[in-house]
């Protein structure tokens, strides 16, 4: 009987029988590859957190030349956009409800004289709260904008009293606050570092949740139970060829954030690449394990969508912040391949972290990635017995 | 041959019962949506919590210990003291500290002789928003702190009169969401997106399979029509998405607690509409595609920008307008507005008749060219 050949002849025959594979159908390739750029290119443009454009309805009751002064103030940035005049509460009450502004400012009658009078004029804004986060954001703009104002007007009060000079001996704290890494605090420079995580994470597990369950559909299944080749043979045969085309769609993707975007790379690139790597290991296990389990191409791939797209969006940090998430949930957020490689991507792009910092980001995604793999190997025994 | 109401119902008991049989897909159906929005609805804030603040006080006086207790008794940071600023130099690159704040020595006597005394603040800028919203928190803090400061400097001046107040206010009144927690606003999106997700994954396979399986020339020689056809494939998926409709909405209420300001019924209405739409997303996809991973890869690529550009989590006033305007085609898009007017604003059918003409024509549009590729099938 002719001996068993060696593991890595095996695993090299699988590697090239899975490589004629995918090469066979360009257009799938092409796809793997043109799929992330055009996503990239997209969000990056259409996804942004800042407030630049806040929609603004006017009620102006006093009408007069103070009150216009202010709002020409307030309108002058273009950040906020007025879009309409109202009248009455009920007007305001049908605005809002219908979002046609995002906030109603009232300026109450008598706004002039008592400004002249020097007492506090208090103008009123009514805001849209329902997303909380975009009305505290805006509601502080018009806060600093209407204080602004107000300064100029206090400092005026005071010349014409003579008592500007006594204003520099008032103590006050003030912060003087400085920002690293993103100095001009654009959402973009955050953004699209997660969107290379979250998309490259989608076709991962797209990619790798086809191919078993394709074997078993069409029945090729069969001759590779009958052969001897072990269990992790059949698993690295599947995986790798995936794996360099997600490294493959990795820098694709870090050229154009860096080079179109201007998202710096601070961090080392040898870094980047064994993350990246240690990443779609787990990310196309997930794919890999869904699709041994499931046997059928269309379940394995409608799980891989669901249990990859809402989590890697919600989970992960990319939207929500994990540090805010509940105990429990930032346990599970462990479960979440993006989690990992979003935290390597922002480190090292954006901040320029070593190896040592990211230690435990690293760690935990090795283990998860051989954990996954493990898994596979083990389920693929099963199912082949 | 006309359009006949009892082939349309064969097709469509005849799915029903082939959907039932597959036990696979039973969890996946009606679990999954439920798990999936219990999970991610405690995710989905955008509030300030737990901001790690390295505070390094050179100061240690009375002053900077009760500065740095007002700012631990907000309760939104995590602060660790440090001995030197190397330390929060080497946490914020390592991502562990996300801001840093620096009493200076010095601080208690500037204030004392009456001058301005700056605390020096450096912030991890990569989460944009959050920075701003620290910033903002902190410089509220060191506000109310300063004040009273001030007012003991008049005082002694002899000049209490005079107002320090700002001669101009600004007095806010928030509406639908007084304490501008995202939750009410975020878990009415995250439902939106699990049903989208569920409805377009289901319909994205139905024809494609057929084609796959070669049964769609043995219909093409039934006296079936595609609109039959199509149709049939529908309904069952149309009573389906409504029990997870129901389900989800549970959630939110039962499980999440978010206020339902608006009619219940309404909101059911209005989700059957929406889901039509996406349920027909799916079959116009599943008629183009020739094969299952082809449809999927298709749907997945449609069900991204979906989330994304719709104005779920981001702001769609902020987009260029082109895709504004490919958005419009979403039937999310509208849905999101849809599903948060009538949680948090009870607003009824008056207020959102055009969002719901919008999707009922966009849903049409999908099922109009979904039945029309099929029919080209047929021939």
């Amino acid at each position: 009987m002719r001996s068993r050949p060696s593991s890595y002849r095996i695993v090299k025959a699988l590697l090239l029988k899975e490589y004629l594979h995918i090469f066979r159908d360009p257009r799938s390739l092409f796809a793997a590859f043109a799929i992330p750029l055009v996503l990239l290119t997209l969000f990056g443009y259409a996804i942004n957190f800042d407030v630049k454009r806040v929609t603004v309805a006017v009620w102006d009751q006093d009408s007069s030349a103070r009150s216009r002064d202010l709002l020409a103030h307030l309108f002058s940035a273009g950040t906020l956009v007025r879009v309409a005049e109202v009248q009455g509460n009920e007007a305001i009450d049908r605005t809002l409800r219908r979002a046609e502004a995002r906030m109603v400012l009232v300026i109450p009658p008598g706004f002039q004289r008592s400004l002249l009078r020097g007492e506090t004029a208090e103008i009123q804004a009514v805001v849209d709260g329902a997303d909380g986060s975009f009305a505290s954001l805006s509601l502080g703009y018009v806060q600093g904008a209407v204080a602004q104002y107000g300064r100029g007007i206090a400092t005026a009060n005071l010349r014409a009293r003579g008592l500007d000079e006594l204003a520099t001996r008032i103590p006050a704290i003030r912060l003087a606050p400085r920002t690293w890494f993103n100095e001009e605090l654009e959402s973009r420079r955050f953004t699209i570092p997660g969107l290379m995580a979250i998309i490259v994470m989608m076709l991962a597990a797209q990619l790798t949740s086809q191919c078993v369950a394709r074997e078993f559909e069409r029945g090729t299944i069969e001759p590779l139970i009958a052969s001897p080749l072990a269990g992790w043979e059949l698993v690295a045969g599947k995986l790798l060829p995936y794996v360099t085309i997600g490294v493959g769609q990795i820098t694709l993707v870090s050229v154009l954030a860096v080079f179109w975007f201007d998202v710096p790379f601070r961090g080392s690139i040898p870094l980047f690449v064994a993350g990246g790597a240690a990443f779609l290991v787990g990310a196309m296990g997930i794919g890999l394990l869904l699709s041994i389990v499931t046997r059928s191409q269309q379940i394995a791939q409608q799980a891989a969508v669901i249990v990859t797209m809402l989590p890697s969006l919600l989970l992960s940090g990319f939207i929500f912040p994990i540090a805010s998430m509940p105990v429990v949930l930032r346990a599970v957020s462990y479960g979440v391949p993006a989690r990992y490689f979003l935290s390597i991507v922002r480190g090292v792009m954006l901040r320029g972290a070593d190896t040592r910092a990211l230690l435990p980001d690293l760690l935990f995604m090795v283990v998860f990635a051989v954990g996954i793999t493990a898994l596979c190997i083990s389920r693929f025994k099963k199912e082949l017995r | 041959m006309n359009f006949s109401f009892r082939r349309l119902w064969a097709i469509a008991r005849k799915e029903l019962i082939q959907i039932s049989r597959d036990r696979r897909m039973l969890p996946m159906i009606f679990a999954s949506p439920v798990i999936q929005l219990t999970l991610l609805g405690y995710a989905a804030s955008f509030d300030l919590a737990n901001v790690r603040l390295a505070i390094l006080d050179q100061d240690r006086t009375t002053l900077s210990r009760s500065l740095v207790d007002s700012i631990e008794h907000s309760g939104t940071f995590l602060i660790t003291e440090i001995a030197s600023p190397a330390q929060a130099e080497a946490g914020m690159i390592a991502g562990n500290t996300e801001a840093f704040l620096t009493i200076p020595s010095g601080f208690t006597g500037d204030v004392e002789r009456g001058q301005s005394a700056a605390l020096g603040l450096v912030l991890d800028g990569s989460d944009s928003n959050r920075a701003i919203a620290t910033r903002a928190t902190l410089d509220a803090i060191v506000v109310r702190q300063s004040a009273p400061l001030a007012r003991i400097a008049l005082r002694e001046f002899g000049l209490e009169s005079l107002a320090l107040d700002p001669p101009l206010g600004l007095v806010p009144k928030i509406r639908f969401n007084p304490t501008l927690e995202s939750r009410p606003f975020m878990i009415p999106g995250v439902l939106a997106m699990v049903l989208t997700i569920m409805t377009m994954i289901l319909t994205a396979m139905a024809i494609v399979k057929e084609k796959e399986g070669g049964n769609i020339e043995q219909i093409a020689v039934t006296p079936i029509r595609a609109s039959e056809w199509i149709l049939g494939k529908l309904i069952p998926f149309i009573g389906i998405a409504l029990i997870d409709v129901v389900l989800v909405t549970a959630v939110a209420l039962l499980w999440f607690e978010i206020p339902l300001r608006g009619s219940f019924p309404l909101l059911v209405a209005l989700s059957s509409v929406f889901i039509t739409g996406t349920l027909g997303l799916g079959l116009l996809i599943s008629t183009v595609s020739s094969t299952q991973q082809q449809a999927m890869l298709t749907a997945l690529l449609m069900i991204l920008p979906m989330n994304m550009l719709s104005g779920i989590f981001y702001p769609a006033e902020n987009m260029p307008a082109v895709i504004r305007a490919f958005a419009l085609l979403s039937p999310l898009r509208w849905y999101g507005i849809v599903i948060r007017s009538i949680f948090l604003k009870g607003s009824t059918f008056a207020d959102l008749w055009d969002e719901t003409l919008a999707m009922a024509a966009i849903g049409t549009l999908f099922l109009s060219i979904a039945i029309a590729r099929t029919k080209r099938g047929f021939r």
